[in-house]
């Protein structure tokens, strides 16, 4: 793995405040799994500079065809800012693919996918790759104004259900009330969201069903350095233990985080 | 680059090929970097801090990003002192570059032992000793903030080890060069300098600490004027070898220690930025020198003209 540029092809808003950034990667860029992800950075000689100091940031991989590379994002700082005014022709930096990466579904009935808020992007990219599967997604968002990707889920997959908080589209409620009360063994869940969504996952699915969360944390370098994205994680002892999300993570079973006031 | 410029530099009894080093807990334990860098270029490795015993570090969010760099507040999270010498440091040995080891501890007793038991382990080339936290018997007060503790400590280590001892000064402190003078009364071999300095920031949203910890160690671009002037003060005060640290992001930072009078320079932050950092500085430096017509690093080591 190195640290490689990439130029932007294309940047596109499909809905305020959200973005599809496509960079052309060089071959060296080894392809990714889902669930993997980057870190960028800009060049010294990037037009709008971040104001001097900027550590790069994670973003996960969206969707990845030989030499290219797509993530979506949500403008919510400094530096998605300042990526929401990139043009073609710009260059990155890119650290990756970084990470473990999403179990495959093989062999598995029933496959859930739960997506919330700019957690489709991982989801995508998982969907996609295992496209032949028979993939079930549940997609949550506050608004219809910030759903996303519901097109695109329901080209790659039969089923796909939608729930808003404020009831703009699909279901009023939270995505989570999708979740079956009763499920088969051969039951697999992945999914990517917001703590509050994966904390209630982690309430409401029983132990002996497999489910896979992506989770986020601060990261100054994404490849195991800083120690600065650390999460809680039960052993098969029973004992709480320290890995970095950067590095042992993004992806781990969901039995095993430990959630705050539990 | 080029056969003529010599690089060498030596801190005591150790011979660096390069004043470039990495900063302790900004490099993991080196193997991270090995995609990005020749290892084998650097003049040192300093490892992540290391306690006697595996230590958890503090609950998240750990960093934020702050103008001009970043406050964390790991907390001194390692694997301790038995998985280090069994796990972290064996694949080192493949690199021929010194591996200094960062120690620290909660009392005397903890540095004392660190320091026995890391004495004639091999692939150990030397102690950096991180003074800059918390001395938990003597309520809380930081070994590297009180010039008695400061010597004592360095005077413990001393006697521990035959290893080249290196001790890290903290910036949170009025007087730094009575610090240094008492940790080179205390027997150590070389001083480094500036640890993090102590800061806050605020989510105005939230109206919380950005840190779970509420405060963190600022490092990066916005400590470097205080550490050159905190090396310049050090460099006065005592004779010893200094190491400079603070903000070093290029090659022009780390020529700014060095002609202050910095035998060494550790690179810190600028790691997690570029993981090639201390390759695209040890480059710039040599350019530097076959710029200026100098052949000997050495000559330039504190040639500043005041
Ligand atoms: C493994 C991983 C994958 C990610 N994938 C995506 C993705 O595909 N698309 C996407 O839009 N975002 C993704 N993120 C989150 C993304 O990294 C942050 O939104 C981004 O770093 C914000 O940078 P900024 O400079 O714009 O914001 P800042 O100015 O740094 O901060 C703005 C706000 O964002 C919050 N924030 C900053 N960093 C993070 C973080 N790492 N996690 C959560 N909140 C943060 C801050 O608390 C603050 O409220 C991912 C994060 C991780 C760890
Ligand atoms: C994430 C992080 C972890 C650190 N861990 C240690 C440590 O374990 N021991 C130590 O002596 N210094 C530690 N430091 C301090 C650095 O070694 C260095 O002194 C400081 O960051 C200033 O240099 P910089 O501005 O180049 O980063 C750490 C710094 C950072 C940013
Ligand atoms: S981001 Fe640095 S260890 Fe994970």
């Amino acid at each position: 793995m190195e640290e490689c540029l990439g130029s932007v092809v294309a940047i596109d808003e499909p809905k305020k405040d959200h973005f599809l950034l496509t960079l052309r990667v060089p071959e060296s860029f080894s392809a990714p799994l889902p669930g993997q992800f980057v870190m960028l950075r800009q060049t010294p000689s990037s037009t709008a500079e971040v104001n001097g100091f900027s550590l790069p940031r994670p973003f996960s991989v969206y969707d990845f065809t030989a030499g290219s590379l797509m993530i979506l994002f949500r403008r919510v700082g400094k530096v998605t800012s300042w990526m929401a005014h990139l043009s073609p022709g710009e260059a990155l930096f890119i650290r990756g693919p970084l990470g473990n990466h999403f179990p495959p579904p093989t062999g598995k009935k029933n496959i859930m996918v739960f997506a919330g808020g700019i957690g489709v992007a991982p989801m995508h990219f998982f969907t996609k790759y295992f496209r032949k599967e028979n993939i079930r997604v549940f997609v949550g968002a506050k608004t219809d104004g910030e759903l996303l990707l519901h097109d695109t889920f329901c080209e790659i997959c039969n089923e796909v259900k939608i729930a808003t908080d404020d009831g703009s589209y699909g279901r009023c409620g939270l995505v989570t009330d999708f979740l079956p009360t009763s499920m088969e063994p051969k039951t697999v869940i992945y999914a990517c969201g917001p703590k509050s969504m994966l904390q209630s996952l982690s309430m409401m699915i029983p132990a002996e069903v497999d489910c896979h969360v992506s989770l986020e944390e601060r990261m100054a370098c994404g490849i195991g350095a800083c120690l600065g994205c650390a999460v809680e994680i039960w052993t098969v002892a029973g004992e709480k233990t320290i890995r970095s999300v950067c590095k042992d993570g993004p992806v781990f079973p969901l039995k095993n985080v430990v959630w705050e006031n539990k | 680059m080029n056969g003529k410029i010599n690089m060498e530099v030596k801190i005591g009894s150790l011979h660096l090929k390069s004043p470039v080093m990495t900063a302790s807990g900004t490099f993991g334990y080196g193997e991270e970097f090995a995609d990005f860098c020749d290892l084998n270029r650097l003049g040192a490795i300093v490892v992540k801090g290391i306690s006697l015993q595996p230590r958890k570090g503090n609950p998240p969010p750990r960093i934020v990003e702050v103008a001009g760099g970043m406050l964390n507040a790991i907390g001194l999270q390692n694997v301790g002192l038995d998985a280090f010498i069994s796990q972290k440091l064996p694949p080192l040995s493949r690199y021929n570059t010194p591996i200094i080891v960062n120690v620290f501890g909660e009392d005397a007793k903890e540095y004392t032992e660190l320091a026995t038991r890391l004495d004639g382990v091999p692939g150990v080339a030397a102690l950096e000793v991180n003074i800059s936290c918390p001395n938990v018997k003597e309520g809380g007060v930081h070994f590297g903030v009180d010039h008695k503790m400061a010597q004592h400590i360095t005077s413990l280590v001393r006697r521990a080890t035959k290893l080249p001892l290196i001790v890290k000064l903290t910036p949170n402190v009025t007087d730094i060069a009575s610090i240094a003078k008492a940790v080179a009364d205390g027997g150590a071999d070389a001083i480094s300098l500036i640890n993090t300095l102590t800061g806050m920031s605020v989510d105005i949203k939230h109206r919380r600490p950005h840190l779970q910890n509420i405060t963190g160690g600022l490092s990066g671009p916005a400590i470097k004027p205080i550490a050159l002037r905190m090396l310049w003060q050090v460099r006065k005060a005592v004779s010893l070898p200094l190491i400079g640290i603070g903000g070093i992001m290029n090659a022009t930072d780390a020529l700014e220690f060095l002609i202050t009078g910095a035998v060494a320079i550790q690179v810190g932050t600028a790691n997690f930025i570029n993981p090639r950092a201390t390759m695209e500085i040890t480059d710039g430096i040599e350019r530097y020198l076959a710029m200026s017509q100098i052949t000997d690093v050495n000559s330039l080591i504190g040639s500043l003209q005041t």
